[in-house]
């Protein structure tokens, strides 16, 4: 169920500031986009800010470029691209997976295996020689790019490649940015640590759960609004949408703003996690956030009270207390209302008790 | 009051304008305030003072790609404004704009028809 999903997810990232995962359709147009997203959450120094912007651009278009496809999709090869952004503490890391032919397989390791060995001194030279010697591909890119990335994080490139038939492997990559170097002898905090194997993890799991866009972080309204335009860039890009695109809007803008609204404060951000995914073949919008445990009982009952209408009930109680008058925080109280009248399936939820005053309240609706 | 109100559209609050003296009345783009009863409140206290000496005829135009719910309850309280010019004999009616293919702002348009007393007039953007 996409509510214990979401539930999932949010314990992976338990220790995330923020995390990003999207395994959408993808366009360059959306680098923009994607790029946006990250901005508004990272809060770090501008030049790193900038760098961390130019290493997400330059991964997220290398495996637009770079990615090899199959000419058939079978069951075995249908494995989609998936782009990864996570914070947690003063680490940011870029993850990504694409299909690889095994013979380019051979060449990336050999690759990789010896930009992970050099200086940065070493890096710097290889970097001057490339370019002067215009070693571009019939892919752009110049070849530089890994070199660039080896040298804008001063860590290893991390990698790996996982066997999918004769022809094709995912190929996994991974690089971190720190906002500050540890000294030698300071320990890492673990928390902040992550392997490329715990990338595989997330992706088989996104892909076994059908899940397209994972965002976990604060979600008030400056941050919802790229986040909306990432959404809706990616509907106009789908060509065979079945459902109403608007609707589909309508109802990912009212469970954001319910995030928003409701989810509790911690260290003053309204932490929450947003899920679309896809089941029979139509999106599945989940959001989860924290509640006070008080306040369990009371929306519970608010809940089932209108999951169960029909839509002409539905219409009813909306126009109800539409005409009546606003309620504290001028809210119409229709939003949950409204959720349920547009979702083509019953609106399911889930309350998780987290501690004695805290509870993980979790919401899906279907387009 | 003045004799206009004119707020700029943004990423999440409509283009406003109204004016007397021109007799327009219009509200574009898109609407997902987190505060929708704060964003509004200049605009039904404007609308509040008009109503008391409206122009003969008034029509409100609204073209929105797209609003949150909680604007639906702001924007069906500035509707009730005008329908109080409406009851009052003088000639007021609402224009309610959307894309084509919108089938979203075509029902809520249908919704507030269906809810108010005053005409309401369709109109698809091409």
């Amino acid at each position: 169920m996409e509510t214990e999903i979401a539930w999932r997810f949010f314990n992976k990232f338990s220790y995330d500031r923020f995390s990003l995962a999207y395994m959408g359709r993808f366009d360059d147009e959306l680098t923009a986009a994607l790029m946006r997203t990250n901005e508004m959450s990272v809060q770090e120094p501008q030049m790193l800010k900038k760098r961390l912007s130019f290493l997400i651009a330059e991964c997220f278009q290398n495996i637009i470029r770079h990615e090899d496809k199959p000419e058939i999709i079978t069951r075995t090869n249908n494995k989609p691209k998936v782009f990864l952004i996570r914070n947690i503490g003063s680490k940011h890391y870029i993850a990504s997976s694409n299909l690889v032919t095994n013979t380019k397989k051979e060449e990336l390791a050999s690759k990789l295996k010896a930009i992970n060995t050099l200086s940065e001194e070493m890096l710097k030279s290889m970097y001057m020689e490339a370019f002067e010697n215009n070693e571009i591909s019939d892919k752009g890119g110049a070849g530089l790019g890994l070199l660039e990335m080896a040298r804008k994080t001063g860590s290893p490139l991390e990698y790996a490649f996982e066997f999918v038939n004769y022809f094709f492997s995912i190929f996994y990559f991974q690089i971190c940015l720190e906002s500050r170097k540890n000294e030698e002898n300071e320990s890492a905090d673990s928390k902040e640590i992550i392997h490329i194997v715990e990338t595989k993890e997330l992706y088989n799991l996104m892909l076994s759960e059908s899940v397209q866009i994972i965002r976990k972080g604060d979600f008030s309204q400056e941050s919802i609004l790229p986040l909306i335009n990432l959404i809706e860039g990616n509907l106009k890009l789908q060509t065979n949408f079945s459902g109403s695109k608007k609707k589909t809007m309508y109802m990912l803008v009212e469970l954001l703003q319910n995030l928003s609204k409701h989810a509790v404060k911690v260290n003053g951000e309204r932490e929450g996690i947003f899920m679309i995914s896809i089941k029979n073949n139509k999106y599945v919008l989940t959001a989860g956030n924290y509640i006070n445990t008080n306040d369990v009982e009371s929306l519970r009952k608010k809940l089932e009270n209108i999951r169960d209408l029909d839509k002409n009930e539905l219409m009813g109680i909306y126009k109800e207390t539409l005409k009546k008058e606003p309620g504290i925080n001028g809210n119409a109280g229709i939003g949950l209302i409204e959720l349920c009248k547009y979702s083509s399936e019953k609106i399911r939820f889930n309350f998780k008790p987290v501690s004695e005053i805290m509870s993980f309240f979790s919401l899906s609706i279907t387009v | 009051m003045e004799n206009y109100l004119k707020l700029k559209g943004t990423e999440d609050t409509p283009e406003i304008l109204f004016n007397k003296e021109l007799n327009e009345f219009s509200i574009t783009g898109k609407s997902l305030p987190e505060d929708a009863f704060v964003f509004y409140r200049p605009v039904i206290e404007w609308l509040t003072e008009y109503i008391k000496q409206p122009n003969s005829k008034s029509e409100l135009k609204i073209a929105l790609e797209y609003f949150n719910s909680s604007s639906v309850k702001q924007l069906l309280s500035i509707i009730l404004l005008f329908e109080e010019i409406f009851k009052k004999d003088n000639e007021a009616k609402i224009i309610w704009c959307y894309s084509e293919g919108d089938d979203l702002m075509e029902i809520k348009g249908l919704e507030f028809e269906s809810m108010m007393n005053i005409p309401f007039e369709f109109k698809i953007l091409s």
